[in-house]
């Protein structure tokens, strides 16, 4: 028997021992975050959002403002904020969530598109979700494209 | 030995490679036993239990329902008449809640006599008819008027740091409609008009004559929800109802008055049945469902007439649809959470 050009067995063994612990961590790892729960995060914002900006276009009563075009007309930033920040936040239990959110309105004045900050926050590159919804407002007579980028804090 | 017979050692495997083999299936079998661990974390229950959440949440928020007046049907003997539960008033306005089948839906008991009563069975009917699937999922729902009283839940919370799926949604509840009527009790008249008449339009209540349709949002809709009547400013003491009667036009046909759910009562104060001694806070409740058992459509008129001990008003009957009102959308939170 010839033992001329086999691989010295130790080292294979070594080798293949830290293969394994490695497919190990590599896959008790990976597991814990998964795009799919990302997106079922972003989604569940996304919902909420669009959800509160719905309800404050809707008008409480028949032939009422909507406090949406209520808010915009007026420029009434405190207002919307309470207003929206309850309406996102505020859970069953009347405990509150952490979400924090920065609005801005778009509406053409003739010439230019122009662009209104509403409620500014800072926002540093989170996890965030952009909703936006188009509101008549009766008493500008115009049409505005309200936008929230909402992210969970 | 010649060597031509000599076994030779030319086929047979090397020791290396024998090692090297087992090696490998030994880290073949780990990997492979691992593998399946791997794709249960990849289909991770949150993220199935999320998605049920979701699916929930939409239904409840965004579908009337199927038939879409379930809260109308006496479940214990239409239970499987109900297909799918959702509380929106229409399939074209999502997000918006009808008060009345909010109280049918949070009306349940966990007892095994539920299926004779009028009211769901928990869990049973609610995994049948809204979260569907055939693993039995344990679920909480709750709905909260934000700066409100109404407040509704169901099922126990999950345990605690116990994963589950969840979502949260922000709507308005439509509340049942009410009228204030004013009656004009005056001593000194000689007249004796005791009876005062209410005559219920539903063409006129629903806005069918007007051209423009309205929201469902804002329509007095008492054929699928309460509707009460306030009787206020009762000026001399002890005016007290006699009777209650209801007709349907033409004829007028007498109606009936049901013993028991639906039918209309006379509240003195909330909660507190009692045909004397009328108060300011004296209410006529035509009950959900009432003209709908009694085959009342919207194209029908009906009279509600009330006999009182005293002077009520001057004769004039009373148009509801000039009355009736629905109070402001309220806004609410509801959350679903499913493991």
């Amino acid at each position: 028997m010839n033992d001329s050009g086999q691989l010295y067995t130790i080292e294979g063994v070594a080798a293949a021992i830290m293969m394994v612990i490695t497919a190990y961590l590599v896959i008790s790892s990976a597991s814990i975050f998964t795009p799919q729960e990302k997106h079922v995060a972003q989604m569940q914002l996304e919902q909420l959002g669009h959800d509160a900006l719905v309800v404050m276009d809707t008008p409480r009563e028949n032939g009422m403002q909507s406090y949406l075009a209520e808010f915009i007309s007026s420029y009434n930033a405190t207002g919307f904020n309470q207003t929206y920040y309850t309406l996102v936040n505020q859970r069953t239990d009347g405990t509150f969530d952490t979400l924090k959110y920065n609005v801005t309105y778009y509406y053409w004045d003739g010439n230019d598109i122009k662009s209104e900050v509403l409620v500014p926050e800072d926002y540093y590159r989170e996890n965030a979700v952009k909703v936006t919804q188009w509101a008549y407002v009766d008493s500008l007579d115009k049409v505005v494209l309200v936008e929230v980028l909402l992210w969970r804090d | 030995m010649n060597d031509k017979w000599r076994l030779s050692e030319d086929a047979q495997l090397s020791i290396d490679f024998i090692i090297g083999f087992t090696i490998f299936m030994i880290a073949f079998i780990f990997v492979a036993t691992m593998m399946s661990g791997l794709l249960v974390n990849l289909q991770s229950q949150t993220i199935d239990y999320d998605a049920v959440a979701y699916r929930t949440g939409v239904m409840l928020v965004e579908d009337p329902g199927e038939p879409s007046d379930w809260h109308l049907y006496d479940l214990s003997i239409q239970r499987e008449d109900v297909e799918r539960l959702g509380l929106s008033i229409g399939r074209n306005s999502p997000g918006i809640l009808q008060q009345a089948k909010i109280e049918k839906f949070f009306c349940s008991s966990a007892s095994s006599s539920c299926e004779g009563n009028d009211e769901f069975c928990f869990p049973v009917d609610y995994r049948q008819k809204l979260i569907f699937g055939d693993y039995p999922y344990n679920f909480h729902i709750s709905l909260n008027e934000i700066d409100g009283d109404g407040s509704w839940s169901l099922g126990p919370e999950p345990p605690e740091n116990h994963p589950y799926g969840y979502i949260r949604r922000s709507v308005l509840i439509k509340k049942p409609t009410y009228a204030i009527v004013n009656v004009s009790q005056d001593p000194t008249d000689s007249t004796t008009f005791k009876v005062l008449k209410v005559f219920i339009d539903m063409e006129k209540l629903y806005n069918l004559t007007d051209a423009t349709k309205l929201n469902p949002a804002y329509l007095r809709d008492p054929l699928h929800e309460n509707m009460s009547i306030n009787l206020q400013n009762f000026t001399i003491p002890d005016t007290d109802l006699t009777s209650m009667q209801m007709f349907e036009y033409p004829g007028p046909v007498l109606m009936n008055i049901f013993p028991d759910f639906p039918t209309v009562l006379c509240h003195r104060d909330i909660g507190d049945p009692d045909w004397t001694f009328l108060t300011n806070n004296t209410t006529i409740l035509f009950e959900r469902g009432y003209f709908d058992l009694e085959g009342i459509t919207d194209m029908d008129v009906v009279e509600l007439r009330l006999t009182f001990t005293k002077i009520v008003g001057d004769g004039t009957p009373i148009q509801l649809e000039d009355y009736a009102q629905n109070p402001p959308l309220v806004p609410a939170v509801l959350e679903v959470k499913v493991w």
